[in-house]
């Protein structure tokens, strides 16, 4: 098994997360789910692992979205993809078949024409589709599902507001939320790069007022456990041909260094140099010269650079929340109130609210303790180099 | 390799892979891994996107064709050609859609495979919308390649970006993402925003890798194997030596270590073809490079444009304040411009001292403006610099000779010979001369040394053959250094103090190889040099000082060391140095007061090095020691430790003293903490950590802690470090240590051990001290052998030989006596009695006729006390003469007589 940073990996090769993976089926029985967290969590592999082995019952329809610009082209998709993935448990879907038969529609790369040569109205193929599949679904038996994974959709949406409009957006957006309310054999799974509360909050802007996740379980994978990450980071040591003294050792420093998370092991093991041993030192070392060097593709400036602009005047006392939460022990509301906000002109409620955001925005999260603390162990040793600050043993 | 092998200089795609791997440096590694990783992406659902950042000229191109070269070989041998397809994107390809790309991707596999990819399907696709028309070719893209990968090579993905919007770049990384068919090596001349910025698409898609720039190594090594390929052995050759390798390194400054640079220098490394080379170069720099730097330029602002032309014309590294005064203005402006041409990768800085130097960050660029700003056909700079780096003014003006006077090679031969005649210095030895500027004489490896050495040669400068002298003598190289110095010594226009310099580290190594006469012949010439500044007239009295101490002449010492301190010029180092070694002096010479009173004065010196007033202290503190004021000592020693420094032994020597004074004054817990502190300052089996430990092994004895004295001991004699003495004294301590607790075996084999030591002067010197211990333990552990004539009787017999051999037999004689109580009081019957009289009897006789007459006295004692033991009748011992049984009486514990 070898480093592959950023790439595709076969679904054998996605170590860990079966405990997560089996809280979401178990999930879906109910409703579906919104998977949010940061970029490069493992998101996508998560998805990829769940199609890859759905559970006995389920059918999985899998496709990333990033590269449909309309609303037609999404239901076309839809509705192409789901009948590819029941051809050989179902019959056509009645409705559809009415659709293109009746109408003499054909489909034509990328979306349905009527054969008067506009395109299929995309909510009646999106309904149809569905009802189809609910239908293909009783008729297969009482516990068949169909999953819809759907990766990108933040960036549907953009694509769709910036090809048609932004009206169009918040349609596709509430015809998502009623179809999976209303078809119990479907459940959606989506997630994305970007928050998609970025993309809500643009809409917004333009007078759309539905919460259109209120419905789904909206779910943070995080990093990987500490044993996965370590025994991710020991394969990718022995795969990648790396020398070292103590693989046991060196596996469990980069897990730490890297906050557990799948990529940044790929990222990290893939530069380390196959001409010299591996040790927990030479990593610890490696990847402070990653993360600090000019040509760093690391970006973790970016949580630096968005604060001004996600904070505004706050900047300062996030600052110094951040800097306390990134050099000492976990933080109190207490010790925030005491320590941080000491001489800063903000009331205990505003406090109490940028911690929320500060979490909201996966900079902290708060542990069992009810305390808070950088989320990715990564960003934290990086922001102390970055502020030279001296973290506390 | 064929002497017809083409390497073109800007396309590598036009140069055979063959050719291409013969030149190959320092990547080697990288494409094997790439190769794998791209295999592994062919032949499973894995699939990696590699992309390799380098500016112009690095090799990207050569790299991506030999990983294509040795994926299809490594595909032919395991037979897996046929999993995948494959597709190049050149660097002038840049598509501004998703769409675009697919077409220039299905164009190039149209060429490449065009019964899998028929052209005609691609002509139908213009008719489409272009939604319809990427669905339609992404379709039949997937369809020809019936489930096998596409590798897919792309140069210049930063401008492939640039162009393509960010939806565009989101339908691309779907199609990948929804199709896992693609494995992708790209190229890109820097890193950039679509692949590092956490916002967009692609972000942390690719595994990118950072091309090195050649280091000098490697840059020689492409250099000989261009020299290989073009069947010039003899500049293979000629690269090999330090000379060569110092070339190397001059115009290594010029080409930044840009491969494509060394591959053009390359060509002009052989001067017959100068005429057919020159005309066409500078056409190709114009045709390949200018259009895209100058495209480069227009980005920036006006005063930027500025500071890259001024740094253009320079070939060096340029300080801001120069910069600044170039183009009248003031240095924080330039900074702020600097720093962000940095940061668009224009600029890159280095550091000398506390200052950054800028210069461009692709060498290339300067080539490609020089062309541009060049509208009178004056020859390029950078070309006109590497003649003059490279070629010797002999070379230059011989090949002058063959051309017309007005070709283009006669130009610039001119223009490289006019430089050198000019005022300007000599760029190759500034060039050497910088590259070396600022390092620390340990800081020199191979190459600055060789750099060093081409300089003093080239130069015949004495400041630069007394720097090689300084480096070689750092790095031990005596002979090397000692013709250094000899040849700084005799160069003709040398100042006195080059001279006097290179007579003193020419002293001082002739002094450490043990010619100390001709040691004190250089010294003795700086000194008498008229002229000379005070300080290098102490420095060299210093040296002839301690080499005339060292060869016995204290009083000669004296007198040196006395002058230098009365010149009173000497920084407090060197005075500190002088005093010391004046001490040293006084006391080798019987004046242990003046000695004391030395290091006193070396210790009370403003300024003095903390090591040497902690060897001042620990010497004064033996002084103390030695004089008998032990308290004095101790603090001495108190502070010598305090006072050392981590590298030096002087704290662990002065916790051994301590550790003794200590233990002499009746401190016995406190003499061990020492010992102990010391043995893990040195580690146990360093030779002075064996002594601590032998002391403490002494001492654990002295308390009662006898497993901690006979561990400490037994570790000291079973280290291959200990001295003989040190195992003497060991063995007679273990041997006690033994005793006390019984173990009479091991004792005795102690005590045998000691007195057959191999160096017998050293088991003398602790035998003689320890005899009368050492013969009263012996006889006590022989008499609790076996009580039987046949066991005591070889033993003694042995015993006796080891005695006399020593000539300790006195001491055993009345050690025997006085073991008389324990022979009464043991259980042994009276037959044992006589066997023990009778075996030192028979052993007695086994000794010469004058050690017989030695020990029969202690065996007449001896045999009368056995038999007052056996009848308890004080009648018995008026065998004996009066005195004899008054020593009788006392070893037996009986009153004295009354008569």
């Amino acid at each position: 098994m070898r480093s592959n940073p950023g790439g595709q990996l076969s679904p054998d090769q996605i170590v860990g997360r079966d405990e997560l993976i089996e809280r979401m089926w178990g999930v879906l029985e109910g409703r579906s789910i919104y998977m949010s967290d940061l970029r490069r969590i493992g998101k996508t592999q998560i998805m990829v692992k769940m199609h890859a082995s759905p559970r006995p019952g389920w059918t999985t329809v899998k496709c990333d979205l990033g590269g449909v610009h309309t609303a037609a082209e999404f239901a076309t998709q839809a509705y192409r993809m789901s009948t590819e993935a029941l051809a050989s448990k179902a019959k056509a879907g009645r409705r559809m078949e009415d659709l293109l038969g009746k109408l003499r529609g054909v489909e034509i790369a990328g979306f349905i024409k009527l054969a008067n040569g506009s395109a299929a109205p995309w909510k009646e193929v999106l309904r149809r589709t569905f009802a189809d599949i609910d239908e293909a679904m009783i008729s297969l038996g009482a516990k068949q599902r169909v999953l819809f994974l759907w990766d990108e959709v933040p960036f549907l949406l953009d694509n769709i507001s910036r090809r048609e409009s932004p009206a169009v957006a918040m349609e596709v957006l509430d015809s998502l939320r009623s179809l999976g309310q209303d078809h119990d054999r479907i459940r959606l799974l989506l997630t994305g790069s970007i928050g998609l509360h970025h993309i809500l909050r643009a809409l917004q802007a333009g007078g759309y007022n539905n919460s259109p996740l209120n419905r789904m379980e909206l779910i943070q994978p995080g990093p990987l456990s500490n044993q996965d990450s370590r025994d991710l980071a020991r394969r990718l040591l022995v795969g990648d041909g790396i020398e070292y003294d103590d693989v046991d050792a060196t596996a469990l420093a980069i897990a730490e260094l890297t906050g557990n998370v799948s990529f940044y092991i790929h990222k990290l093991i893939s530069r380390i140099p196959k001409s010299e041993k591996a040790t927990p030192e030479s990593v610890r070392l490696l990847l402070r010269s990653e993360i600090t060097s000019d040509n760093s593709d690391w970006d973790l400036q970016h949580y630096r650079d968005r604060l001004k602009p996600y904070y505004g005047d706050d900047e300062k006392v996030v600052l110094r929340i951040l800097d306390a939460a990134a050099i000492g022990k976990p933080l109190s509301f207490h010790d925030v109130r005491r320590d941080v906000a000491v001489g800063v002109d903000v009331d205990e409620e505003h406090l109490r609210e940028l911690l929320g955001l500060l979490c909201r925005d996966h900079y902290l999260v708060r542990n069992p303790d009810n305390h808070y603390v950088f989320y990715l162990d990564l960003i934290r040793h990086w922001w102390c180099l970055n502020r030279s600050l001296q973290a506390q043993p | 390799m064929s002497s017809r092998a083409f390497i073109s200089r800007f396309s590598p795609q036009r140069t055979k892979a063959e050719d291409l791997e013969s030149i190959l440096v320092q990547r080697d590694g990288l494409i094997a891994d790439a190769v794998n990783r791209v295999r592994e992406s062919v032949l499973t659902e894995n699939k990696h996107h590699l992309l390799f950042i380098g500016p112009r000229g690095i090799g990207k191109t050569h790299l991506i064709k030999l990983i294509q070269y040795r994926l299809i070989a490594q595909a032919e041998k395991e037979a897996f050609l046929d999993s995948f397809r494959l597709a190049w994107l050149h660097e002038e390809e840049t598509p501004t859609s998703f769409l675009k790309l697919l077409i220039l991707i299905y164009r190039d596999l149209t060429r490449r495979y065009p019964h899998e990819f028929p052209e005609a399907l691609l002509n139908g696709i213009y008719e489409l919308d272009p939604d319809a028309a990427r669905e339609s070719l992404g379709g039949a893209l997937l369809q020809g390649l019936k489930h096998r990968s596409l590798v897919l090579l792309m140069e210049n993905l930063d401008a492939v970006f640039r162009d393509m919007p960010e939806v565009e770049q989101r339908t691309w990384r779907a199609f990948v993402q929804n199709h896992r068919v693609i494995a992708t090596v790209a190229t890109a001349q820097s890193l950039f925003s679509g692949v590092s910025d956490r916002d967009q698409p692609f972000f942390g898609f690719f595994d990118t890798r950072h091309l090195d720039a050649l280091t000098v190594v490697e840059a020689v090594s492409l250099l000989q194997k261009l020299a290989q390929v073009h069947g010039r052995d003899d500049l293979k050759e000629f690269l090999g030596t330090p000379t060569g390798s110092a070339r190397v390194q001059a115009i290594h400054d010029l080409a930044g270590g840009n491969p494509r640079l060394y591959v053009i220098f390359a060509d002009f490394l052989t001067l017959s073809g100068l005429q057919d080379l020159v005309g066409p170069f500078e056409e190709i720099v114009d045709q390949q490079l200018t259009s895209y730097y100058q495209e480069r330029l227009r980005s920036l602002s006006p005063q930027q444009r500025e500071i890259i032309q001024f740094l253009c014309r320079q070939s060096r590294p340029i300080a801001v304040k120069h910069i600044a005064e170039a183009l009248f203005a003031t240095q924080n402006s330039i900074a702020n411009q600097l720093k962000t041409l940095r940061d668009l990768r224009v600029v890159r800085s280095k550091e000398r001292g506390r200052e950054s130097l800028y210069e461009l960050t692709e060498p290339l660029m300067r080539l490609s403006l020089q062309v541009k700003q060049t509208h009178d056909h004056q020859p390029l700079n950078l070309i006109v610099d590497f003649l003059r780096v490279w070629y010797d003014r002999s070379d230059l003006e011989r090949t002058r000779d063959a051309f017309a006077p007005e070709s283009l090679s006669r130009l610039y031969l001119d223009s490289a010979i006019a430089k050198l005649d000019s005022s300007e210095p000599n760029l190759r030895h500034q060039i050497l001369r910088e590259g070396l500027e600022g390092l620390a004489l340990n800081e020199y490896d191979e190459l600055s040394l060789a750099r060093l050495e081409s300089l003093a040669k080239e130069t015949d400068q004495p400041e630069d053959w007394l720097k090689l002298g300084c480096v070689l003598f750092d790095k031990l190289d005596f002979p090397g250094a000692i013709k250094a110095c000899t040849r700084a010594v005799q160069a003709k226009e040398v100042t006195v103090d080059i001279v006097c310099n290179a007579l003193l580290i020419r002293g001082d190594i002739l002094h450490g190889i043990g010619d100390t006469p001709a040691a004190i012949q250089d010294h003795t010439r700086v000194i008498e040099t008229p002229g000379l500044s005070p300080g290098i007239l102490a420095d060299a009295l210093l040296h002839r000082g301690v080499e005339c101490e060292s060869s016995g002449r204290s009083t000669n010492a004296i007198a040196d060391f006395s002058r230098a301190i009365a010149l009173a010029c000497s920084p407090p180092e060197t005075m500190a140095l002088l005093l010391y070694n004046r001490a040293v002096a006084h006391n080798n010479n019987g004046d242990p007061a003046s000695a004391v009173d030395d290091y006193t004065r070396a210790i009370d010196l403003v300024g003095v090095p903390q090591d040497l007033r902690s060897r001042a202290f620990y010497n004064r503190g033996i002084r103390y020691g030695k004089s008998g004021s032990g308290e004095a000592a101790i603090q001495d020693f108190t502070r010598a430790i305090e006072l050392s420094s981590p590298q030096s032994d002087v704290a662990a020597k002065a916790l051994i003293k301590r550790g003794a004074a200590y233990a002499d004054r009746g401190d016995t817990q406190a003499g061990i903490a020492d010992y102990t502190r010391a043995i893990e300052l040195l580690g146990q089996d360093h030779e002075m950590a064996l002594r601590a430990m032998a002391n403490r092994g002494a001492l654990y004895g002295r308390v009662g802690n006898m497993p901690a004295a006979i561990a400490d001991l037994e570790h000291v004699i079973g280290s291959p470090s200990v001295s003989p003495k040190g195992a003497a004294r060991s063995l007679f301590n273990l041997g006690v240590a033994h005793f006390r607790v019984m173990d009479f075996p091991a004792a005795l084999s102690d005590f045998r051990s000691l007195l057959t030591l191999e160096d017998s002067a050293a088991a003398s010197s602790v035998v003689e001290l320890c005899a009368p211990a050492l013969s009263s333990g012996v006889t006590r552990v022989l008499f609790d052998q076996s009580p039987s004539l046949q066991v005591w009787s070889p033993l003694i017999v042995e015993f006796l030989s080891h005695f006399a051999r020593h000539g300790i037999l006195d001491p055993l004689g009345v050690a025997l006596v006085q073991h008389l109580p324990w022979v009464g009081s043991s259980p042994l019957n009276h037959a044992a009695f006589d066997a023990w009289v009778d075996a030192w009897s028979a052993g007695v006789m086994t000794l010469d006729s004058k050690d017989q007459h030695r020990m029969e006295i202690p065996l007449r004692l001896l045999r009368t006390g056995i038999s007052f033991l056996k009848n308890r009748d004080e009648g018995t011992l008026l065998a004996l003469n009066v005195e004899e049984r008054r020593i009788l009486r006392r070893a037996l514990e009986l009153p004295d007589d009354r008569n």
